[in-house]
Parts: C-alpha cells; structure tokens; sequence
C-alpha cells in the first residue's frame, strides 16, 4: 500500500503546480471564452453563471475578415523559425562548433548564447538598432556606403525578416546546446572507430552523429513548435503586428491583444479568451501528433522494479 | 530460513519469464539456479528479493507469505552480475549502508563493516571509491554488502561472470567456504554447470521459465530426467543418437543404421515400463565411450578431429552421417582419418522419448503421465 | 585532444562567422551605445559615462532601491526558481522514469502538453490563482525573504515560472534518470533504503551532470525573465522588483525614453550572466544525459 502511493508522492509537487497554473486557470480561460466579459462590464457580468454563455466569440474569430490572414501569418512564422533557425541553424552551429577547434566552438556557443540571455526589451532595441533607417541604423549605415538598399526603415520593408531573425537567433541557441550535447555524449570510442576505418568527416557526421541525434532532433522540433506557436513578445515589441493591418499579426499576438491591451479603448477579456483557447487546441492537437509520428511512447520503457 | 515456492508466475506482457515453478530450499540450503540465457533465473531471484511483484503463485520464508512484503522488510542480502556498487560511495560507505538505514549506532557499524571487510579480505581498501578498485575488489565489496546485515538469506545472481578464469575459480571457494560457514539459506544463479556442480548441495535447472529438474548434483548428471538437462550438464555435452528400440530374444536393443546394441535387461524393462516408443533418443556421455580394439567394438568410426584437453583428449568421431564425440585418455592413439573400433558403456546409456523429451528410465516418467 | 574529426577550418569558420556577423553588430551597437550620448550606425556621437550613472547614484531620486539590491532581488528570485525547478523536476523525472503507476505514459505526455498552453492565455487567471494564493495565512505573504508565494512576491514569481519551465526540465531530468543501471536501484531497495531514499541519497549524486546542466538553464532563464515578472510584480519600484522591471523604469511612455541608459542598464544585467555562462558552458553541455535515448 505504502508502495503503490509512493509514486504520487514524487508527483505530487509537479501535481500542484500543474492544477494551480495550469488546469485552474485554463478552466476559467475556457469559461470566459463563452461570455462577453470585457472592460466595461466587469463586476457587473456573472461570467461564471451559464446563462451568459454563448458561442458568439469563437463564430467571431472564424467569421473575422482578418482570420485566414493571422492563421497564414502564424502558420508561416513557426514554420520558417522553426525549419530555418530553431532547428536548421541550431545543427549547423552545434555540428560545427564540435568539429572546430575546442575554444573556438565554446566562444561561438557564447556569441550564439547571447540572444537567449540579453534582457528582451534591450534585445529588440538592438534589433530595432540594426534595422533602423539611415543614418542612424546599424545595417543602413554599413550598406548604404555601398549603395545596397534604400536606407529605409527595415522593419517597415522587411518586418517579417527580422521578426524571423529576432526569433530564430533566439531560438536557435536552444537547440544548439541540446545538439551539441548530444554530440558530446557520443562515446569518443565511436568517432576514433569511425575515423580509423577511414570516414570522411562527413561520413562520420552521416552516420555516426545525425543518428545520435535523432531524439534530441525529434524533441526540439516538437518543443519549439510549441513554443513558437505560443510566443509573441519578441513581435509584440519588434512590430506589434505592424507595421500595416495585420501585416506580422500572429495568432498569440492577437489572443494577447484582445485579451490585455486597449488600443481600441476596450479590453475584451472573453474574446481574448477564445482566441486563446483555439490556440491551446491547436498546440494540444500539435503536441499529440508530434508525438504519434515521431513514436515519442518508445522513449518510455517499462520500470524494471515492481511497486509493491 | 526455508524458502518455498508454489505455482509462481511471472509476466512481462506476454513473455512468460517464469511459469508455475515449484521449489522447496531448506534451511541453510545452497541452492543453485542453472539455466540458460533469459530462462528467467534472474526474475526468479527478483521475485524472492520483493523487486518483481509475482503475477501468481506464492513466495514463503519459512512458514510466512512475503509476497507481499518490501526488500527491505524482507531480510535478504544480494550480489548482483554488475555488482551494483554506489559509484560515488567510498568501500566504506557501501557496505555500511544497509546498517545506516538500520540506524546502526556508529561504533557498531564501524565494528560490523570491519569485521565482514576483513573477512572478506579487503580491510584494507575500506576507504577507496568503486572505481579505484580492481573488478575482484569490487565483488568482495559487494559479497561484504551484502552480508553485513546479517541477512536470513543471500541471493547471488552470476556473481562471478565478470571476473576472469582463475580469479573465478578462487572466488567458487571463497563463497562456498563462506556460505558452509555461516550457514546462510543461499540461492545462487548462474549459467555456468560447473559452477553450480561445484558449489551447490541442490541444483534447480530452467529453461523457458519452467523448472525442469531440481537434485543433487551428481544425480542430475548420472540420471538427468529431461533431454534438455542431459544436455546442459556436463561438459563436453552428452551425445545424442537417433535409435530404434526393439525387444527380441528377450533382449533390448537399440538400432540406427551403423550399429546396434544390447541394453541391459533391467533398463530395458524399465523403458518399455515407460511406454518407451519405437523411436528413441539414446544418449551417451564422451567419457563413457571408449576406443576398443576391431573385435570387441560395437561400431566403427572416422576420427574427425582431435582436441587435446591436457589430462584427456576429446575426440570427435564421424559415422554415417553423425558425429559423436569421446573422452579419451591422453595421448589419443590415432590420427585424424583413421577408422577406429568404439565401444559404448551399456551401463550409462540415457533414453529419452523424443516427443515428450523425458527419460524413459526414471521410474514414473511414463508417456501417460 | 584530436580525436573528433576537423573540417576545412576556414570553411567551417566562414559558415558560423557569416551568420554571427549580425549579432556581433548589434552586441557591438549596444556596447558603443551605453558609453555614448548618441550613435550613428556603430558611430558614437559622443562618449560619456552618464548612461551608467545608475551604477553609483538612483536616477529616480531617493527613496527608489539601488540597483544593487534590485540585483540580489534578481539574484534570489533565479536561485528560488532554480531550486525549485531541479527538485520537482526530479522528483516528477525520477517517478516516470522509474516508477509504475497507472497513467504514467499519459503523464508524459501531458507534460509535453502543459508546454503547448500559452503563457498569454493563462496570464489573467493566473493573477486570480497568485491573489487566492496569497490570502493563505503565512504562505501568501509571511515567508521570511522570498515575502511568500503570493501576488507581487518574489515567491509566486518563482513559482509561476517554475510551473513554466516543468515541460522542459522533467523530460530533461526523466532522460537522466533512463541511463542509471536498474541494478544498482534495486541494490539500494533491497539493502533497506526507501524509494525516496534511493532516489535522493543513491540516484541524484549519481546524476549530478544533469542537475548541474538544468540548474544553468533555468538560471539563466530566471535571470532574464520579463513577462511573468512584469505581470505579476506590481511597483517596478518595489523592493520586490527584478532587473529587467528596474530597466522598464528608464522606459516611459510621457517623457523621451533614455535608449542610451536603457542600454546601460540591460548591459549591467546582462554581464553577470555571460560570465556565468563562461564558466558554466562545460556544465551545460552535459545537459543530453548522453546513452542511446537519454536526455530528452
Ligand atoms: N523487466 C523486464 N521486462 C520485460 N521482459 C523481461 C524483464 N526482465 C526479464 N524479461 C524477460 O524475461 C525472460 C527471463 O529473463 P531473466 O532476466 O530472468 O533471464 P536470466 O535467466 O536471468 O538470463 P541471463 O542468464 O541472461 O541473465 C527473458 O525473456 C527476458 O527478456
Ligand atoms: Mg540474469
């Protein structure tokens, strides 16, 4: 008896924390997102009382004239994050780094670090920094010299580049360290066995390393999907969905909008909601595939010790 | 502390790891469990350790059900393949483990760990962590864990498989000379029959999960019960001869292309007792084959190849298609090619029924049984 | 050490240097900007040490907390959080690792879920959760240090993050915990050792690698939080406030915003945690536990 509690002991702290943060508040998402609790009635609406539950927000969200435009925004930004940078430039960096010379590779993880570990609001400055028109931003000034591009604003020609970049530079560096131990943490008995039987080191990255990676590249890809899909400050800082309509609005973007700011004088807190809970179904729906296809239930083997 | 077993069973999704085993250990027994690779030797250990949950069936120590109980509550000390040392525990701290959570008072504890470091040789190395020490070392260390405590009984799971022939062949001793004296219940697992003869007053043989003989060692080799026995036990293996048992002239005898023998009566009798079919499996051990001049041998052979064991040589011989190998005294008096005269010892010929794979000289091995 | 294989240096240098270029500028912009009264690309105007007067004097008069004890404030909060983070991380890895129970495979997964929850989505009702939190006697708002584990304390910051940061380190720790010999545990269980014990006193100084690394990761993620704390810590003048609300102060809507200080001020909260990362790097390179499926 006392054996078979003992497990929920060790789960009960992450059980905790789960219910208060996560399930607690995702109910209560879920039932604003079936009122029209906003600013203006606030105190007033029994949000919690069924009678003033309706549908109305989630057919406005499918009925927006914008909806297909921040659906293709959000799916195209996790996308190109993801492929170009948060998995892509990550395993460039982290199988290069490892083939390099030792303190050149760690000085590179650094530089490649940094983004992760500057505070967000000076981050985006020195994005917006780079960006800036001519005289003052950093890539105009270096370009303009050499009569490349017009010295105008690059968040307002280019914002989804640099939204990507901002992001990808960031996410990148996840990767790169999961890559890069893993790679690591390949016996050194393989690589001299691989080298003595004369592998070029292509050949060696091909079919000693890339398979050592597997979990590690199949747990990115998933984590980060879901992390793209749910973030949003970097481009609420960097753009805020601009710089025309809609232009770089994503869907988190647009739940946080809704939800917590007034630009329109009026925070709608239940319209906020549903945004939201549309997009935990999708990364819910997400997650669950991920795992389907990449077999994630082979990672979990039977405990070899019986709970008595 | 008596130790029995009834109908236990152990699942692993549909692998049957151990099925209805029975088994009785007395006090004080040292038992060895002899068996193939994933025959379920070591989830028979876990279960008796209260690791593995039995799917059904019961574990006693003395008169008391433990399914039920915890290791800890178990009073078991064990010796695993790996030895599983605490790797950032010094020798110390090890052994002295199992008398911490026992909140032995520290002077008591550093008495006990002592007294059982020395006796097993390695009072010296107390204060060395696992990896300063040599494999032999580490198994003392682990031998030492595992007796500190006092336990009722000690289970060894192929203690010795890691260490190298000589070091093995001394640790056989050490453990045996250990368990007579202290005269702790013992289950003992191994793969390797020599070890089990050596060491054990009882051996259980496995295979698939299920029991398939449990004696004493010298009867286990003189009248192995099952086909799979007779042929794990002994090194080299025992020979096996596809023949026809036939009663006529009031004789038996046994028939195959090449030759044919005489059994003596009274084994005869007893096979066909056994409803013995027509179709046996003779079997014979190398030793009791003997190379004879033309006149007195039961059947000629080719000399194949000739193994030098040292005090004998083993000979493979070929016939008709079938090999048969023989002990022979050194130096082999031949020459690969040769054809010699070989005469079976009538006395130590093994039947066995080769759809049922029992013997059919055991009294009550009969096919109806 | 020359047993990895080498490539082409040069060529391998140039396909990390060309893309590093960006982020080489605008480090480089930053640095320059902090020192200057004005830039032009990477150009100063002007250099000058105002921007880092924070350091030695409070630029919002008296009676606002020097930055110093706005650093141990962030200090402490990173710790808390990491703390935390690696133990229930454990706790939580070590069961689904080694554990059985029904439900355990869902729990996995549901792990990986949770990190599909937006954090925006869950902001608000949070803040009802931390006010519910905070009404408990002691716990809300009595706990010595951290104020409690309310609203608007360092503790529930903590917490919150902590809850956000479970997906990550559990499935890092569970891979950890895959790689240690079965053996060993059941040596342990048999030599008398509860599971808790086996799990604290036999497991995790055997897995001390992989605390380290998550112990970096959430570190630095602590360190550089900014959403959470600036939802949930009102006052960015309060004593409770962490670096990243402090240098919200230099950023204001009404008056020109000091881009310049605002440089400054996130070099001086980015400094610590380079340096840190300088010697901890090795540390956090053990993060994949390494074996066949490890680590994640
Ligand atoms: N925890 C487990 N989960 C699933 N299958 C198991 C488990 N432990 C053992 N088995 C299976 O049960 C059977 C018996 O295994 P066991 O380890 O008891 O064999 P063994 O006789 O000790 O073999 P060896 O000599 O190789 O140690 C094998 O087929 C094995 O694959
Ligand atoms: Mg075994």
């Amino acid at each position: 008896m006392r054996g078979q509690l003992a497990p929920y002991v060790f789960l009960s702290p992450t059980l905790v924390l789960v219910v208060l943060f996560f399930f607690i508040p995702l109910v209560m998402v879920f039932i604003l997102s079936f009122t029209n609790l906003d600013m203006t009635n606030f105190g007033i609406l029994a949000w919690w009382n069924p009678v003033n539950w309706s549908l109305d927000n989630y057919v406005k969200i499918f009925t927006n004239r914008f909806f297909p435009k921040i659906l293709g925004n959000t799916i195209m930004y996790v996308v190109l994050t993801l492929t170009v940078f948060n998995v892509g430039m990550a395993l460039v960096i982290a199988l290069i780094t490892t083939h390099i010379n030792r303190r050149a590779g760690f000085a590179f993880r650094v530089l490649w670090f940094l983004p992760r570990i500057t505070p967000v609001v000076v981050y985006i400055m020195m994005w917006k920094a780079l960006a800036g028109p001519a005289p003052m931003g950093i890539i105009n000034s270096i370009l303009g010299p050499l009569g490349i591009g017009s010295g105008k604003y690059l968040l307002n020609t280019a914002p989804w580049i640099f939204i990507i970049l901002a992001n990808g530079f960031i996410g990148a560096s996840f990767g790169m360290i999961l890559f890069s131990s893993a790679i690591e943490a390949i016996p050194k008995d393989y690589l001299m066995a691989s080298k003595v039987d004369g592998a070029t080191t292509w050949q060696t990255i091909r079919y000693v390393e890339l398979p050592a990676l597997k979990w590690p590249l199949l747990f990115v890809t998933t984590y980060q999907t879901l992390s793209l899909l749910t973030s949003f400050q970097y481009i609420m800082l960097l753009t805020d969905g601009g710089p025309g309509l809609y232009q770089t609005e994503v869907w988190a973007l647009t739940a946080y909008h809704r939800a917590l700011t007034s630009y329109f004088g009026n925070t709608q807190w239940g319209y906020g909601a549903a945004w939201s809970v549309v997009l935990v179904i999708i990364g819910i729906v997400m997650a669950v595939i991920y795992m389907r296809v990449f077999k994630f239930g082979e990672l979990v083997e039977e405990p070899k010790i019986d709970q008595l | 502390m008596k130790i029995t077993l009834e109908a236990l069973c152990k699942l692993f999704g549909k692998v049957k790891a151990v099925d209805n085993l029975n088994l009785e250990i007395r006090d004080g027994e040292f038992v060895a469990l002899l068996g193939p690779s994933g025959c379920g030797k070591t989830t028979t250990l876990l279960m008796l350790a209260g690791i593995y949950k039995p799917f059904s069936g019961s574990i006693r120590f003395g008169e008391k059900v433990v399914n039920h109980l915890i290791p800890k509550e178990r009073n078991i000390g064990m010796v695993f393949q790996s030895y599983a040392l605490y790797p950032h525990m010094s020798a110390f701290d090890n052994i002295s483990y199992p008398l911490k959570l026992k909140k032995v008072h520290k002077r008591e504890m550093k008495k006990r760990v002592q007294e059982t470091a020395d006796m097993m040789g390695i009072g010296e190395l107390l204060d060395r962590k696992p990896a300063e020490l040599s494999g032999g070392q580490q198994q003392r260390v682990a031998v030492a864990r595992a007796l500190v405590k006092e336990p009722a009984i000690l289970l060894f799971d192929e203690p010795l498989s890691n260490l190298d022939a000589k070091l093995r062949l001394r640790m056989r001793g050490e453990i045996k000379r250990l368990q007579e004296s202290l005269g702790v219940t013992s289950v003992y697992v191994t793969h390797d029959q020599v070890e089990a003869m050596t060491m054990a007053s009882r051996i259980a043989v496995m295979n698939y999960g299920v029991l398939q003989t449990y004696g004493v060692p010298n009867q286990l080799y003189d009248h192995p019960d099952t086909l799979f026995v007779a042929g794990f036990i002994g090194a080299p293996p025992m020979n096996f001869l596809e023949m026809r048992f036939e009663e006529r002239d009031n004789g038996f005898y046994l028939k195959s292309q090449a030759l044919e023998i005489r059994i003596p009566d009274e084994r005869g009798a007893l096979a066909k007792q056994n409803d013995v079919p027509q179709r046996v499996t003779m079997g014979i051990r190398p030793e009791d084959i003997s190379v004879v001049a033309e006149r007195d041998g039961d059947f000629k052979a080719e000399v194949y190849l000739i193994e030098p064991l040292g005090r004998e040589d083993l000979v493979t011989f070929r016939f008709d298609a079938e090999e048969i190998r023989a002990l022979t005294p050194a130096p082999f008096d031949g020459w690969t090619g040769e054809t010699i005269c070989l005469k079976l010892d009538k006395e130590k010929v093994h039947l066995f029924n080769p759809e049922t794979r029992f013997s059919v000289l055991k009294p009550g091995n009969g096919g109806s049984s | 050490m020359i047993i990895r294989p080498k490539v082409k240096p040069v060529l391998a240098y140039l396909a990390l240097i060309v893309p590093s270029t960006l982020v080489l500028l605008g480090f480089l912009w930053l640095l320059i900007t902090s020192f200057s009264t004005r830039t032009e690309g990477l150009r100063s105007l002007g250099w000058t040490l105002h921007n880092w007067r924070f350091l030695w004097e409070s630029p919002f008069g008296p009676g606002y907390p020097s930055v110093w004890r706005i650093t141990l404030n962030t200090l402490l909060m990173s710790l808390i959080m990491t703390v935390i983070v690696v133990v229930v991380s454990s706790m939580t890895g070590y069961a689904l690792a080694r554990m059985k129970f029904p439900g355990r495979k869902s729990f996995l997964s549901l792990t990986l879920i949770l990190h599909a929850f937006p954090s925006v989505t869950l902001l608000i009702p949070i803040y009802f959760v931390l006010l519910w939190i905070t009404k408990i006697p002691f716990i809300g708002r009595g706990v010595p240090l951290l104020g409690g584990f309310g609203y608007n304390t360092v503790g529930g910051v903590a917490l919150v993050m902590v809850a956000f940061q479970l997906p990550f380190g559990i499935w890092i720790m569970k891979g950890f915990f895959d790689n240690i010999s079965w053996d060993m545990e059941r040596s342990a269980l048999i030599d008398g050792a509860s599971r808790f014990k086996v799990w604290w006193q036999i497991i995790m100084p055997n897995i001390k690698p992989g605390v380290a690394a998550l112990s970096v990761f959430s570190f630095l993620t602590a360190w550089n939080a900014y959403l959470i704390p600036l939802t949930f810590m009102v006052g960015r003048s309060g004593k409770s406030a962490v670096l990243s609300l402090y240098l919200q102060n230099f950023i204001s809507e009404s008056v020109m915003t000091e881009w310049n200080a605002v440089a400054a001020v996130g070099l001086f909260q980015l400094i610590p945690v380079v340096v840190f990362f300088l010697f901890t790097q090795e540390a956090l390179l053990n993060i994949y536990g390494g074996g066949k499926k490890g680590g994640v």
